[in-house]
Formats: C-alpha cells, sequence, structure tokens
C-alpha cells in the first residue's frame, strides 16, 4: 500500500464518526482579515454606491439629475438581486439539514485536519479567496459546513442566478453568504454594478470570499481551463495596491461517486439539464437518500500569499501614481492574474484523492484497449490496482483507499458503482452493464446535438459512467501519455524532436488536459525525468532517448488519453469532410459529429471510441482548432460562426492521422456489444 | 544609441478619458491672426478720426465708437487717424522647407497629421514679442519651421522624438505661440530641419479625481477650453494668465507661468504635482502622486522654466478646486502710487490678499479712462458723485491717483470678511473705496489691452510689456528708476512721443510683480524701430536688476533676456543647466537655445565627437 499517501491520509478524520450539532455548536470563528469593526453585509453593497468610479460612470451615462436619480435607484435594485446577507439562524437550520443528508449519502467524510490548522493559522491579515475545484452541488454546501464547524468565518459565494431563481431556496442561500451573478454580456451597467460589488468584497468585506475558477461544474470530472473574469476582479485591488497582500486558498475536494453522475453523462451527450428548481432539488434530494454515496475527501491547499507567489514579478508601484479607480489592469497583470489561476488548478489537482474506482476504471479501458477484457477477473483486478496504485504514488498523487483489505474495498467500490460495471459467472469477470435508456427520452427541439438511438445510447451510458472515473486521474497521465504518443513506434528519438513533437501535442490537447503554455519547458523537463525515473523511456544517449517496449505503462497511457484523441482526431476529420467554403455554428458540427459517429458505431467500427461522441470534448476540439487557427470564429448574434482554414485544418489532421497509424486503437469490445444488441 | 527610457508603463481605463473640442482650430490662423494678437475677428481699427473695436467676443466689442481713445492717441503720440501705415501683407512665396527624407517618410508610416505648407509652417515660427510681429509684418523671417506635426498622444509624441533623436532633427514644442520671450521663436541659424510639434491636438482630459480634487490634462489644451471643461464639472483650476484664451497648459509649465488669481489658486509651480516629460532620452516624471515629498531636488522644478529646451510636456496632473459660489469685484482709488503700494505691502503683510489685486499707476488709469464708453459699466469712472468726492471733498488729484482693482472669491461669509479687512487697511492708507463696477472694468478689459500693440503698429507706434519682481522695500524705488530711465533714453534717442506705465500685478508675503507698458512712436527716418526700443528696454531692464529687481516673474528667459541669465543664477547654476541639458539632449534635439546666451552655448559638435 503506497506509504507517503497513507502518511498523508493520516492527518484526515472522518467527521461522520464525531458529529456535531450544528444548532448548538458555539460559533467564534477565525476572521480572515481582522479589522477594527466588523464588515456589515449591508454596508458592502452601499459602498458600491458611493464608490467613486460608480459615481464617475453614473455621471457619465446619465442625461440629467431625473436620469440619474432613476440610475441610482436601478443600480440599488441589481444589488438588491446581488447582495449576500447573513443569518445565522438559517445557517444553523440548513446545516443541520446539509449534515444528516450527509449521514445518510456518504459512507465517510475525510477532512484533513492538518490543513484546517494550518489554513487558521495564516488567517487574520489579509483577506481570503477559497477556490475550490467544482465537481458537484455538493462542493459549496460542504465549503460553507466545514468551515462553521472548524469555526472558521463562512466566506461569501459566487453563485449562478440558477439558485437565485429557486424560489425560496435561493433566498436561504443568500442569508448563508451566497451572492448573484447574471450570466449575461454585454450590459455594461450590470457589470459595472458586479465589478464594484466585487471590489468592496475583497477590499472591505472580512468574510473572505468563494468562487469556483472553473467557472462552472466539470460535467466530466476532469479540470477545466480556468476563467479569469472572478478572479482578475478580485486580484485588481491587489494591482492597485489597494490591498496589501491576498491570500488565495485552493480547495480539493475528491468523491468516490459524484451525486449529479448520471446528469453528467446525459449533458455530455447533449441532453440538457433539467432547469434547477427547489421542488426539483428537494425531490433528487429525497430520491438520493437510501443510496449511498461512498467516500468523500476535503482538503484546504497550502494558502497562496500573493506577494510571495508573484514576488518581483508583480510592480506594484506601477498604479499607485494614479488613482485607482481610472485605471485597468495591465496585459502583463492579466498574465499574472492567470499564471495564478493555472497554479491554484494545479495545486487543487494535487490534492485530489485516487480512489480505487478510478483505478478499477482506467484498468478496465486498458483491457479494452489492449482487447484482453475478457481475461480479467476479479482476483486479477485487486492485484492491478495494487500495482496501479504504487504507479500513481510514484508519480506524486495522493492515492486513497483500505490497504488492510483491498478486496474488500475494491468489492465495496463496485457494489457502489453497480449501475456501470458488474461482476459475473463463476471467474468472477468483469462486464460492463448495458443501460436500458428510455426511448423516449426528449424531443429533438432541447438536445444540444443529434437524438442518439437507444443501441447506442445502452452502451454509451455506461461508458461515459465508467470514464467520468477515470477522468480525474487524467491530470497524472496525459503528459505522460503524451510522451509515450511521440516515442511509440519509433526507435531512437532525439529529445529536441521528441520536444517538439510533445509540444505540437500540448497544443492540440491545451484544453482538454489544461495544458498552460507558459508551463510546458517546465513541465516537459519534469515528466521526462519522471520517465526516466520510471523506465518508461530509456537514455539511449545524452540527447536522446528510446521507449521502453517492456514498459507494464505503455497501455495504460495511451488507453487514457484514446477517448480523447479519438473525439479530436474524429471531430477534425468530419469537419474537413464536410464544412469546406461554409459558414457553421457548433450544433452544426456537434450533430455531424454524432450522428456520422453513430453510424460507424452502429456498423462495429472498432477504430471509434464512444466517448467521441462527448460534447463537451467536442466544444475542447473547437476552441483548440481556433487556437491553431484551423477555425476561425466570428461572433453574429452572440453565436459563434466557425469556417475553415483548408490548408491549416488539412495538415493538423495529416499530422494527427500519423500519430494515429503509430499504433493501434481497438476498440472492438464496444462495437461488438453493440452490434450483437442488434 | 542608448536605450530609451519609458518608466512606468500605465494602463489607464480608456472609458474615462474626455475628449476636448477645442475653441481654437487646429488650422489656427483660419480664427487667429497670421501677423499680430489674437481672433481676427477682434481688433482696434479707425474710422473718421475715432477708434472702434470690432468683433462680438469682448465687452467694447461691437462696432460700438470709443469716444476718448482718439483723443488719447491724438495727446500722447501727437497723430492723426489718417496717418495710416500701409497693412501687413502675408508673403506670396514661403522659404521651402528643408526636409529630412528618412525621418519625414517615417513620420508619414507612422500616420502622424502632418503639415509642409508655408502658411502652417510661418504662423509657428514665432511668439508675440515686438521682435516677432515686426519681422512677421515685414516678412523678416528667412528661417521658418520645416515640418509641422500634430501628435495625437503621448504615445505619439514618444514615436516622434525617438525618431527625432535617431535622424538628428530639431524639435520646436509649440502650444499657444503666446510666449513674450522670444522662446519659441525659431532659431534663425540651425541648419538641421525644423520640426514643429503643436501640441493642441492632444488635449484630453485623461481622467478627473475628484475624491482628491487632481486632474490629469494632457498638455495641449488650451486654458479657456481647460477651464470650461473643468467647470461643467462645477470645478475650476483658477490658474488665469492673461492669455488664458490662446496660451496651453503645457506653455504654462515650461515657462513657469504665473495666473491672475495665484492669491487663492498658486502659480503653476503650486498647481502642477506631476508632469510628464519626453526627452530625448526617455520619460522624465515623477512616479508619486502624494502632496508633498521629501524626495531629493525636485525634478518637476526642472521641467517648469525649462522652455522647451530639455523635452516636451506631454501630460500634466494638476489641482483644482470647486467653484467659489460668490465672486465680486472692488475698486480703491489712492491720492498717488506710493500710497497704493504701501497699502498692498500691508495687505500682504496680514496675508488678506484677495483672489487679485493689481495696482495702477496714474498713466494707466488715465489710459484706462480713454477705453471708457459712454454707457454701461464702462461709463467714465470720475462722473458724478464720485468725481466730487475725488476732487473736492477729499482733494484727491486727478493727474496723481492710482487705482486698485480687487477681485473676491470664495462663499459669501469669506467674501465679506475680506472685504471689510482690505478696506479696513486701505482706509490707513488714505485709500477710498470706487465701487464694484471700476472693479469689473478693470479686469474685463485685461484682454483687449493685448489687441492695441497692432493698432500701435499700423501707426509707427512700437510698444511692448515687460515685468519683474521685486521685494517690498525696493518696489517703489524699482518703478521710480525704471521709468526714469526710460525717459532718459527717449530723451537721448530723440523720442518725443512715448508712454512709460506701470503696475503692480501680484503680492507676495515678500514682494511684489511690477509690470510695465513702454511704448513710442518713431521718427521716419529710424531705420528699425526694434533695435531701438530692444536697447532702451535694455537700459530699462539693467536698471530693474540694479534696482533689485529680478530677470522674470513670470515671461521667463527665452532669448532675449539671456544675457542675465548667468547673473541671477550665479556661473555654477549655468554649468548646471547645461549638465541637464547634455545628459538629457546631447545631441540638442530640442533646439530652440533658450537660456543661454551665444558665448555660454554648449558646443554640441564637439561634444558629439567626444561621446
Amino acid at each position: 500500500m503506497p506509504e507517503k499517501s497513507q502518511q498523508y491520509l493520516h492527518n484526515f478524520h472522518n467527521y461522520l464518526e464525531n458529529r456535531v450539532n450544528l444548532l448548538t455548536h458555539t460559533f467564534h470563528p477565525k476572521i480572515p482579515i481582522e479589522k477594527v469593526r466588523r464588515s456589515v453585509p449591508n454596508d458592502v453593497k452601499l459602498r458600491v454606491l458611493q464608490n467613486q468610479r460608480f459615481n464617475d460612470y453614473l455621471d457619465k451615462i446619465s442625461t440629467d439629475k431625473d436620469d440619474r436619480k432613476k440610475k441610482v435607484f436601478a443600480a440599488l435594485q441589481i444589488l438588491s438581486e446581488m447582495a449576500f446577507d447573513r443569518n445565522m439562524i438559517v445557517i444553523r437550520t440548513l446545516g443541520s439539514i446539509i449534515e444528516k443528508l450527509m449521514g445518510q449519502l456518504y459512507s465517510a467524510v475525510h477532512i484533513n485536519q492538518n490543513s484546517i490548522k494550518n489554513l487558521k493559522e495564516s488567517m487574520g491579515n489579509q483577506q481570503i479567496i477559497y477556490l475550490p475545484c467544482h465537481r458537484s452541488y455538493v462542493d459549496f454546501m460542504l465549503m460553507s459546513f466545514i468551515c462553521f464547524i472548524n469555526n472558521i468565518e463562512i466566506p461569501s459565494i459566487a453563485a449562478g442566478m440558477d439558485f437565485y431563481n429557486m424560489k425560496v431556496l435561493g433566498e436561504l442561500m443568500r442569508k448563508t453568504g451566497a451572492f448573484y451573478m447574471r450570466r449575461t454580456f454585454g450590459d455594461e451597467f450590470y457589470w459595472n454594478i458586479f465589478k464594484e460589488y466585487m471590489h468592496e468584497i475583497i477590499t472591505y468585506n472580512d468574510f473572505g470570499l468563494e468562487f469556483f475558477v472553473e467557472g462552472t461544474r466539470s460535467r466530466t470530472c476532469k479540470a477545466l481551463w480556468p476563467k479569469l473574469g472572478l478572479l482578475s476582479m478580485s486580484l485588481e485591488p491587489y494591482f492597485m495596491g489597494e490591498v496589501h497582500d491576498l491570500k488565495v486558498v485552493p480547495v480539493s475536494i475528491s468523491y468516490e461517486k459524484v451525486l449529479e453522475e448520471q446528469l453528467f453523462v446525459y449533458e455530455l451527450l447533449g441532453i440538457p439539464k433539467p432547469k434547477e428548481s427547489t421542488k426539483g432539488f428537494f425531490k433528487a434530494i429525497t430520491s438520493l437518500k437510501s443510496k449511498s454515496y461512498g467516500n468523500m475527501f476535503f482538503d484546504f491547499g497550502e494558502p497562496i500569499s500573493l506577494n510571495s507567489f508573484y514576488g518581483s514579478d508583480v510592480k506594484k508601484f506601477n498604479h499607485s501614481s494614479e488613482p485607482a479607480h481610472i485605471q485597468k489592469m495591465s496585459a502583463d497583470e492579466i498574465q499574472l492574474t492567470t499564471d495564478l489561476a493555472q497554479h491554484v488548478l494545479k495545486q487543487q489537482q494535487n490534492k485530489i484523492v485516487i480512489m480505487a474506482y478510478n483505478l478499477i476504471a482506467l484498468i478496465y479501458c486498458e483491457r479494452i484497449h489492449t482487447n484482453s477484457i475478457e481475461s480479467l477477473t476479479f482476483m486479477e483486478l485487486e492485484r492491478e490496482v495494487l500495482k496501479l496504485a504504487a504507479f500513481f504514488e510514484e508519480l506524486g498523487a495522493i492515492v486513497g483507499f483500505d490497504d488492510k483489505d483491498p478486496a474488500k474495498n475494491i468489492r465495496e467500490t463496485m457494489a457502489l458503482h453497480d449501475n456501470v460495471l458488474e461482476v459475473t459467472g463463476n471467474s468472477s469477470n468483469i462486464q460492463l452493464k448495458r443501460a436500458n435508456t428510455d426511448s423516449n427520452r426528449t424531443s429533438n427541439g432541447n438536445l444540444k446535438g443529434h437524438w442518439l438511438c437507444k443501441e447506442v445510447m445502452d452502451i454509451v451510458v455506461p461508458v461515459f459512467s465508467l470514464q467520468l472515473y477515470c477522468n480525474p486521474t487524467i491530470y497524472w497521465l496525459s503528459q505522460p501519455a503524451l510522451f509515450v504518443l511521440s516515442t511509440i513506434g519509433q526507435n531512437v528519438v532525439l529529445i529536441d524532436d521528441l520536444k517538439k513533437d510533445v509540444l505540437w501535442l500540448r497544443q492540440v490537447f491545451i484544453y482538454e488536459f489544461v495544458l498552460y503554455p507558459r508551463f510546458e519547458d517546465e513541465e516537459f523537463d519534469k515528466v521526462l525525468k519522471k520517465l526516466l525515473d520510471m523506465k518508461i523511456l530509456i537514455q539511449s544517449s545524452e540527447s536522446s532517448v528510446i521507449l521502453n517496449e517492456k514498459s507494464p505503462y505503455i497501455n495504460l497511457l495511451l488507453s487514457a488519453i484514446s477517448p480523447f484523441f479519438s473525439c479530436f482526431y474524429n471531430t477534425s476529420e468530419i469537419i474537413l469532410s464536410k464544412f469546406i467554403g461554409m459558414k457553421f455554428v457548433d450544433k452544426d458540427i456537434f450533430i455531424a459529429v454524432q450522428s456520422t459517429l453513430e453510424q460507424e458505431l452502429l456498423k462495429g467500427n472498432g477504430t471509434i471510441h464512444p466517448y467521441s461522441l462527448c460534447l463537451e470534448s467536442m466544444n475542447t476540439s473547437i476552441l483548440s482548432l481556433c487556437n491553431s487557427q484551423c477555425l476561425f470564429k466570428e461572433k453574429q448574434n452572440c453565436v459563434n460562426q466557425y469556417s475553415i482554414d483548408e490548408a491549416n485544418m488539412s495538415a493538423l489532421v495529416n499530422r494527427l492521422r500519423c500519430f494515429n497509424s503509430r499504433w493501434n486503437f481497438n476498440y472492438k469490445y464496444f462495437g461488438n456489444i453493440i452490434l450483437s444488441k442488434i | 544609441m542608448s536605450k530609451f527610457d519609458t518608466n512606468l508603463t500605465k494602463s489607464l481605463d480608456q472609458s474615462t478619458i474626455k475628449n476636448v473640442e477645442s475653441v481654437i482650430p487646429k488650422k489656427r490662423q483660419d480664427l487667429l491672426k497670421w501677423s499680430g494678437w489674437g481672433y481676427r475677428d477682434s481688433k482696434f481699427y479707425p474710422k473718421h478720426e475715432e477708434v472702434f473695436f470690432s468683433g462680438a467676443r469682448y465687452p467694447i466689442g461691437g462696432d460700438v465708437k470709443l469716444p476718448h481713445f482718439g483723443d488719447w492717441i491724438r495727446r500722447n503720440f501727437n497723430l492723426k487717424m489718417d496717418d495710416l501705415l500701409s497693412q501687413p501683407q502675408k508673403p506670396l512665396e514661403y522659404p521651402e522647407p528643408k526636409l529630412d527624407e528618412i525621418f519625414y517618410e517615417a513620420i508619414q508610416e507612422l500616420n502622424i497629421d502632418y503639415s509642409i505648407t508655408g502658411e502652417d509652417r510661418l504662423v509657428r515660427c514665432h511668439g508675440q514679442t515686438l521682435h516677432d510681429i515686426y519681422c512677421l509684418r515685414n516678412g523678416k523671417f528667412e528661417r521658418i519651421p520645416d515640418l509641422i506635426l500634430w501628435p495625437k498622444s503621448h504615445e505619439e509624441v514618444v514615436k516622434i522624438v525617438k525618431l527625432a533623436t535617431e535622424n538628428n532633427i530639431c524639435i520646436i514644442p509649440f502650444g499657444g505661440g503666446t510666449s513674450v520671450s522670444g522662446s519659441i521663436t525659431c532659431p534663425q541659424d540651425e541648419k538641421r530641419c525644423i520640426t514643429v510639434i503643436d501640441t493642441t491636438q492632444m488635449n484630453r482630459l485623461l481622467w478627473l479625481d475628484k475624491q482628491n480634487l487632481v486632474a490629469c490634462f494632457e498638455s495641449g489644451i488650451v486654458g479657456q477650453d481647460l477651464e470650461r471643461v473643468l467647470q461643467e464639472e462645477g470645478l475650476t483650476m483658477g490658474h488665469e494668465p492673461d492669455s488664458i484664451e490662446f496660451s496651453t497648459l503645457g506653455g504654462w509649465v515650461a515657462t513657469r507661468a504665473s495666473g491672475m488669481k495665484k492669491n487663492v489658486y498658486g502659480n503653476i509651480e503650486d498647481i502642477v504635482i506631476r508632469v510628464k516629460m519626453v526627452t530625448s532620452k526617455g520619460i522624465l516624471e515623477r512616479n508619486i502622486s502624494a502632496p508633498r515629498v521629501s524626495c531629493g531636488p525636485d525634478f518637476n522644478q526642472l521641467i517648469l522654466g525649462s522652455e522647451g529646451t530639455l523635452g516636451i510636456v506631454t501630460e500634466v496632473v494638476v489641482k483644482v478646486r470647486p467653484l467659489p459660489p460668490v465672486k465680486k469685484y472692488g475698486s480703491l482709488v489712492f491720492p498717488d502710487f506710493e500710497s497704493g503700494i504701501r497699502c498692498l505691502r500691508e495687505i500682504a503683510k496680514k496675508r488678506c490678499q484677495p483672489a487679485s489685486i493689481r495696482l495702477m499707476d496714474n498713466e494707466q488709469f488715465v489710459f484706462g479712462q480713454a477705453l471708457k464708453l459712454d454707457t454701461g459699466i464702462f461709463a467714465s469712472f470720475v462722473d458724478g458723485l464720485k468725481n466730487f468726492l475725488l476732487t473736492k471733498v477729499k482733494g484727491y488729484d486727478l493727474t496723481k491717483v492710482s487705482v486698485a482693482t480687487l477681485l473676491f472669491e470664495g462663499d459669501k461669509e469669506e467674501v465679506d470678511r475680506q472685504e471689510k479687512l482690505i478696506y479696513e487697511i486701505a482706509d490707513q492708507y488714505s485709500g477710498l473705496k470706487a465701487g464694484e463696477t471700476n472693479g469689473q472694468k478693470g479686469y474685463v478689459l485685461t484682454f483687449v489691452i493685448a489687441y492695441i500693440r497692432d493698432l500701435g503698429l499700423d501707426y509707427g507706434i512700437v510698444a511692448e510689456s515687460f515685468e519683474t519682481s521685486v521685494p517690498w522695500d525696493k518696489c517703489e524705488s524699482l518703478c521710480r528708476n525704471t521709468k526714469a530711465v526710460v525717459r532718459q533714453e527717449c530723451k537721448k534717442h530723440g523720442i518725443d512721443h512715448y508712454l512709460i506705465s506701470c503696475r503692480v500685478t501680484q503680492t507676495y508675503d515678500a514682494g511684489a510683480c511690477v509690470y510695465f507698458y513702454f511704448g513710442f512712436r518713431w521718427n521716419t527716418e529710424c531705420q528699425n524701430p526694434v533695435d531701438l526700443y530692444e536697447e532702451i528696454e535694455l537700459m530699462a531692464r539693467n536698471e530693474i536688476l540694479a534696482s533689485g529687481g529680478s530677470i522674470s516673474h513670470h515671461h521667463g528667459i527665452g532669448k532675449i533676456r539671456a544675457r542675465w541669465y548667468k547673473q541671477s543664477v550665479s556661473s555654477i547654476g549655468v554649468s548646471l543647466y547645461k549638465a541637464a541639458k547634455m545628459e538629457l539632449d546631447p545631441r540638442n534635439i530640442f533646439g530652440l537655445n533658450n537660456l543661454l546666451t551665444p558665448e555660454d552655448a554648449i558646443d554640441f559638435e564637439k561634444l558629439q565627437s567626444k561621446l
């Protein structure tokens, strides 16, 4: 059993073994920034109206005094919709309900006690921005809950309007610190108010701030390319010298089973999520009650002080000679904000706990890739899981499962996920469990892509569900896999050539695997060293390497990225074959790719991974194609319109084909089970 | 070539920038006279032995007869209104522009507005000294700028200066063109391509900070535009030099300007917080906005008064103030100039100066009467009851009295208090309260007086003003001595018809600013009246300095006062200035050659060969 992980996980305590009564719990919170007077939520709101920049803006847009009065009133209304509040009774009541639910839904809630101690020690002298990864709605309820029971001030939380629209619940959540952000673009008046509100939250409020740097829940359970909007609004007062420092705390939350698993699967296929409503919310919760969602890990990352993170890179003096309210962040500072966002994302990922089921999912996918799934028995699975756990720990991940009785752990987690894989037969073979999807699901109108037939859906749903558990490990596997992809089938490869190939592949998968270009040199060197250490690559001379064909990890790494490669490759090819000389939108691509691939899958074409039907991956592929100038994007009435640069696109597809031909993708298994049904 | 230092780069929110529509057009000769002062539509002109003022811009305009002015001219200069000399004619030909091809092409590539037409170049080759105007009227300028540029931002100026430095081009920064020191007059012996950077298209309000009451303007904004923009916001900068209609913020900084209301708002150096100056080596700017710093020698002070020789001012951060709710005029009449001075001294001592206080000597008082109309506020001041009081009751002699005009600003209580105090002090010096309208008249006429010189030149009268600052104890004697020297010189040169007069225009703790007006009618045999004028002015300035006055209170040194620069700042002072010049501009890109006499000038060729 991985030793380092065990040591690390030793600091985690299972909350459910020592529960707290939230109604009577004494709350004397530690405050992020201690000032002479505590801040008042209502004042945060009112300060926006007194703010110089906002007043200048009002002067500018008002035609006369009466008009200005109207605009102030409109601003006040927007602020009332936006602003957070604080009510301890609501916090205690809502908290108690969540606490009860947790007891029912989860078998264990592991909280890193050390990280809480660490965080509390660092508090008191600067505003804190909590940046959790976002995998589930549970995330922010959990954040507030854990702050409350550990006597940490509950932060204000940036929430989407979908919650606001849930009648009673929206207002209740406001009273626990949620503030609401519209997802509209181009409304200058609104965004000026929102920006100033954020400004006051950073400069005046002492509650701490929480938002999701990924912008939304990751439906794939993989990291999303970070969004800069809220982060740059939060950092602006720092760059302007209005606050001396800020602390950024990455938060990692790991779920053995995600509450929204099936919703996500359907969304990834283009079937829209139901609108949030209070009724729906409670209905969903009551339907969950009986089920178990296994283990959950919660971990505050090391607090990052901006002053020490940026060191001499940030020239705070730059803005000090002009009033803050007339300045903007410079291009350099936006770059620094991006650096921070990417750094935070890595910190979140580093502390995500890899659990047994993640490993099982990977092993299963590898077996499909090597066409040896039939021989996978439960016994073999147990051995493989142990080997893989060691492999992940060597890569640097935290691996969490019960090492005293791995078989029990595996059995339990398999039981938890029995909607995906099942153990069958005398030799305990592992099999994909075909779903039984409703063939009258939705009308075509609400679909984001193509209406997929039941035969395909029944297989694709469990494949996607399984992929959701491979995905949290992609952070560790994607980069080594790109090295393997660049060296496989080659003889000796010059490191310089290897780097060219790896950097090119990084470009291709920049958004899919969140490969930040500014980290590319550092990461290349680090991964190269790691792969040499792990003997996956062998140094053949000072300037060249060769792939160790005997390494047991080659197929694992390739199979881990193959769904994404398959999606990108197929999407690019289909775009190139269908849209030359045309103007087209996202939905055109989705429909073309999904319908074409559906036909191929129905034919049993074993070169296509069913995950290629994933809209999210198509999205990241489109972004990447735009980024490498294979596609041109223009906005028309808020809709992206694309056209192809044929030369660039063909060159890209050719190069991908070349990589594709280096090893044999094989998903016959999926094809076969689809065919068997027909 | 050493690297151009860009200082800290700023990222301003572009949406806070306010564009300003200037009263003065880019083609300035469309609105302004090419051969004299001010607006084309505003001038004194004679008709049937009487004088009129044209245009509707000023209170005495509207082509109404000035019934006493003709008399005054006849009396003082002994001439008839039809003794008109020939009017100046615009030149038919202009010197060929001497362009540097590489530079000229690069400018076009940068898409910077430019002109090489003769007229555009001629109207920017000079300031407003008597010498400049005389040369213009008589077509005597041989060297005029070769290329006129209109940059629209600091960034464009930086590009121009870099290019000019690379190609050894001479740059002349040009704002309103109201200099009276010869400072922007085109150096006649310059061999390189002379490029004028006209700053007037760079006149935006970059930002306004109402909390701290500071504003950042681009340097080319014209005074009246600046005040208009601020007053729309209920604010004022309060800097009102007599040239405010035409002069620019950058010009004020470069010459160390002074405004009429400096008692409330301060002189330009008190108003300016930060200045951005583009030099050939990079950007000089104090990167601090704090109200006061102890931070070694203050380089703002190096920029202020640099007269375009060290670099070009592009952006200025200034203090602004809320508009005063009450503005009130007043006036005092004293039995003589000396008691007036003593009264002003006492007021300064008690530090209760109103926004402006000015004291005119008797000649100016009489001249002021000559500009009166028969009706309205410009009706005669000595009419009616006042006349009676002045001559009979108090025994004031109209040929000796002097008049002080007052301007109060502030809220009502403050103005009331000030007024009371001033009139109490005046009483001790036999100062008689002479009413609001007289005060108002004095200030309103300020802008008109500058137009008189052009009328004079039409009749063979050369006139100019010069100013100084002097400690209180020497104020009276300086005025007396200077006038005496001028009279003596006129006698020496056989000048029968002249006018010499003075007034105190500013008061300080330790002294005052004195303004002299001197004009004479030249004889037909006089070859060059301007040379003669300058000779007399030189004697007058020598006397001013001997009497304890300064080289200049606010006009600056330029070229015409360079000879007294060394004695004013010491030899080491001159070396220090030269060191700064050599450091910031070793190729003499900003080649206006102000401040230094030809003897003291830096030998840039030698300097270059050493580098």
